[in-house]
């Protein structure tokens, strides 16, 4: 490559699409991080601070209300749930209108759409990642020491990034010609919530006797396989059950597959509806 | 990297078509989509923006691409730059592309500009190592040393632009698409970033992709030039034939031209006349400073108005001149040559075609509907000796199409020379009704005692006539219609040279003066001789309109 003036011997262009692609998700990932802390006073304290503050007021209802279920540490328990929902729910949110809010670019750059919503996940990752300071306070506080278990956090964060990785390619293509997708989405994600038992337990609805299928339902729910593998890590310090693995890489497979296969077939149009 | 395949085209498009399907309505709506796809009623409307297009670009030329709005340019570029992609056909671009379509298009107003380099620069594929390197330069050739850790929101537009395009061309690419609406910033940005771009051009290793509405810049730099036209592609050849090509579709055929002026009074000699153009400023005033409203001021407020910064060009063979707006007046300020000098040549009639192009400071901002714009400049006047400038050209005028005048042989009026009595008889004649021709008219004239022996006695020896004689005509047949009123001589003591009227025609000068018909400069010129010009001016003074209502341009005689 001819080089001009500039008296460098580096290379200006990356070789291949994935390092592109590779420094474009990491100038993403910065940018939507540095936004989101700009101009505010305790920054990115605010990560730490939101799941902490959002565990002490849950807590300090729903413990009695527990009473009954097996659950020991819930302040514990409930944290670890509620970061781990509030992963995919960011992650598939801004996912979702990823490539309408890419629109600008899209419209005027080269620049591979995938990037987009892969890019909210990460984003969501890194976020994550700072809540679990958080999880470090509480188990410090109530003096829970981390086991070897510990490690199944990596397979647990791994597959769910590939959920909603999954997730986000398909809605954020569906949502690109239909935009109720992002008002459905909303419905969705709050029913989610209380399907998932993030701030209540199994055991509550095998002791009052609940039928069989709702008991399915919520044991094939895919959070409830990733928040269970997460808890497992963290809270119960064992390893999670050989259902629920599978179940985990099965809904993260399955998402994934759909999610590209979708999203390879309409990527052609976005350019037209937005 | 790409281009190590040895092939010696930068850019090949081959046979590509790009087909929007253009909804019958917008849905955006999951359930009104069911209830259409139910009903079978979705229908959709292909609209083909490229119609086969197929060209290949030679690694190191430079090529233009040419056409009206809406024609594909845009599309074109957008599928070269891989924004989007074609329906049918494929497009294949060896090396990098640095496309400054749309200066800034990656950036996010929330970032600094420091950020924005960063991010803006992975879009275009360049390594991190690369901008941390190149940072310093970036900022050097924006300008903008004081503002890298500002937000982008508090820029102006101006700024931005200087950063992207510093940011585009920091490294020689393979591929450099320049689209017109690159010209923003200032003039001596603009100057730098067209040195850069020239630069790239002569090294001879960067293909150019160059559009633009200007056929001048376009056949300036471009050695070959594609005109793509309602998405077909008409002509890809050398830019000088294209570009004649280009511009020969508006050219004369007057049947053709979309909309035509007629531009009534615009055959002048002087060109400060013509436009009335303050030599300092280039404005053009409204009326001129013998009073006269300017011709050139209403010549052009016929064209299309109200888009601020246009620049016109106006061209008619191998004569071009620009036209600029003021964008605050919204009026033309100037007539201006390529070289920018305020043009003085005299407009001559004939058809000329506008190509209107939005100003420098414009671009970015509006949009212009239509590009091209034909107006008819037609000799004003029925006589051909008469100067539309000329003082009496509209009294000359005005006689004429209110039948005092008729039709010459050679359509020549001599306005400055003599008229002969028979003449001012048979033009006094025509005015009041009476007959035309001149025996009949002296005829008349006698009967309604507009000639007596006053004026006759002196007419007759000469074969002139004085303007003291004319005026008593005028009176007497102001007195044969009974408008004749006695008028104080005392009008007189405005007129400077009141001292040379005859003693015999005081009365008639002074009724002339009175109702305006001669006088109005402070002098009569009493005893001079009478011109052409003059019997007509005097007489359109004394009767402005025709008596039986007929008008050559109103109310035609049947």
């Amino acid at each position: 490559m001819s080089q001009d003036s500039t008296s460098s011997a580096t290379v200006a262009h990356v070789s291949g699409v994935s390092a592109k692609n590779r420094f474009i998700l990491e100038q993403l990932v910065s940018k939507d991080f540095k936004l989101r802390y700009r101009r505010s006073i305790l920054g990115v304290v605010w990560s730490v601070l939101n799941p902490l503050l959002m565990m002490i007021i849950m807590s300090f209802v729903f413990s009695y209300f527990l009473r009954g279920s097996n659950v020991e540490n819930y302040p514990l328990y409930l944290i670890v749930g509620n970061i781990t929902f509030g992963l995919m729910n960011e992650a598939t949110t801004t996912g979702l209108s990823s490539i309408i809010d890419a629109a600008p670019l899209l419209k005027k750059v080269k620049v591979d759409r995938w990037v987009f919503p892969v890019q909210k996940a990460f984003t969501a990752v890194v976020n994550f990642a700072l809540s679990l300071i958080a999880v470090v306070v509480v188990m410090l506080f109530f003096q829970v020491t981390p086991t070897w278990h510990l490690i199944w956090m990596l397979p647990a964060l791994g597959l769910l990034m590939v959920f909603c990785v999954g997730v986000s390619l398909l809605i954020s293509a569906l949502a690109v010609f239909f935009r109720d997708m992002i008002h459905l989405w909303s419905v969705l994600i709050t029913a989610w919530t209380y399907l998932t038992p993030i701030f209540w337990d199994l055991s509550l609805l095998t002791n009052a006797g609940a039928p069989w299928y709702v008991l399915a339902v919520v044991k094939a729910n895919p959070m409830y396989n990733y928040i269970d593998m997460m808890r497992c890590a963290i809270v119960y310090q064992a390893s999670p059950g050989r259902t629920v693995i599978l179940l985990a890489i099965f809904w993260a497979l399955l998402a994934l597959v759909a999610g590209i296969l979708v999203f390879r077939k309409t990527e052609h149009k976005f350019i037209l509806y937005i | 990297m790409a281009h190590t395949e040895a092939s010696e085209y930068a850019i090949e498009v081959n046979d590509v078509s790009m087909i929007f399907n253009i909804a019958n309505e917008q849905l955006n709506n999951l359930k009104e989509y069911f209830i259409k796809i139910m009903k079978h009623e979705l229908f959709f409307k292909e609209f083909r923006a490229l119609n086969h297009v197929s060209f290949k670009v030679k690694r190191g030329e430079v090529v233009g691409l040419v056409g009206t709005n809406g024609s594909g340019k845009s599309t074109m570029l957008k599928c070269i730059a891989g924004v989007l992609e074609p329906s049918e056909g494929s497009i294949t671009v060896r090396g990098n592309i640095a496309p400054l379509i749309e200066l800034g298009a990656g950036f996010d107003s929330e970032l600094t500009a420091r950020e924005n380099i960063y991010l803006n620069g992975a879009l275009l594929g360049y390594t991190k190592e690369f901008i941390d390197e190149h940072l310093q330069e970036i900022i050097d050739f924006a300008e903008l040393e004081n503002f890298m850790d500002m937000p982008l929101k508090n820029y102006s537009s101006g700024m931005v632009a200087r950063i992207a395009f510093a940011i585009a061309t920091v490294t020689e690419p393979d591929v450099l698409i320049v689209d017109e609406t690159l010209s923003v910033g200032d003039v001596f940005f603009q100057q730098k970033c067209e040195d850069r771009i020239k630069r790239f051009i002569k090294s001879g290793d960067v293909t150019v992709l160059f559009v633009s509405h200007s056929m001048s810049q376009v056949a300036r730099i471009c050695e070959r030039v594609i005109w793509i036209e309602k998405g077909v592609q008409r002509m890809d050849g050398p830019a000088k034939e294209v570009c004649e090509a280009y511009r020969a579709q508006y050219d004369p055929a007057p049947a053709q031209a979309q909309e035509k002026v007629v531009i009534d009074r615009l055959v002048a000699d002087t060109p400060d006349v013509l436009l009335g153009a303050d030599r300092a400023t280039g404005h053009i005033p409204e009326t001129l400073p013998d009073g006269e409203k300017n011709r050139f001021y209403t010549v052009y407020t016929g064209m299309p108005q109200g888009v601020p910064g246009v620049k016109y060009e106006v061209r008619k063979g191998d004569t071009s001149f620009y036209v600029t707006l003021d964008p605050s007046l919204y009026q033309v300020v100037s007539l201006r040559n390529q070289d920018d000098k305020i043009v003085r040549e005299v407009i001559e009639a004939g058809t000329y075609t506008v190509e209107i192009d939005l100003a420098d400071h414009a671009r970015g901002r509006y949009d212009l509907a239509c590009t091209t714009y034909s107006f008819t400049v037609k000799r004003y006047g029925h006589f051909a000796d008469v100067n539309s400038a000329a003082w009496y050209s509209m009294s000359v005028e005005r006689a004429y199409n209110l039948y005092y005048l008729d039709d010459t042989p050679s359509n020549l009026f001599s306005p400055e020379s003599p008229i002969t009595p028979e003449d001012a008889v048979c033009l006094l004649s025509r005015m009041a009704g009476g007959p035309g021709e001149k025996d009949a008219a002296l005829a008349w004239a006698r009967r309604e005692g507009i000639v007596d022996d006053a004026a006759q006695g002196a007419a007759s020896g000469s074969g002139t006539v004085t303007r003291e004689q004319y005026a008593h005509m005028l009176a007497n047949l102001a007195r044969a219609k009974g408008e004749y009123a006695e008028a104080p001589l005392d009008v007189l003591s405005d007129i400077s040279d009141a001292d040379g009227i005859s003693d015999w025609a005081l009365a008639d000068v002074a009724w002339a003066v009175a109702s305006k018909v001669m006088g109005n400069g402070g002098f009569v010129n009493s005893a001079g001789t009478l011109t052409r010009a003059e019997a007509v001016a005097l007489a359109v003074n004394y009767q402005p309109a025709s008596l039986d209502g007929h008008d050559r341009v109103i109310n035609p005689r049947p």
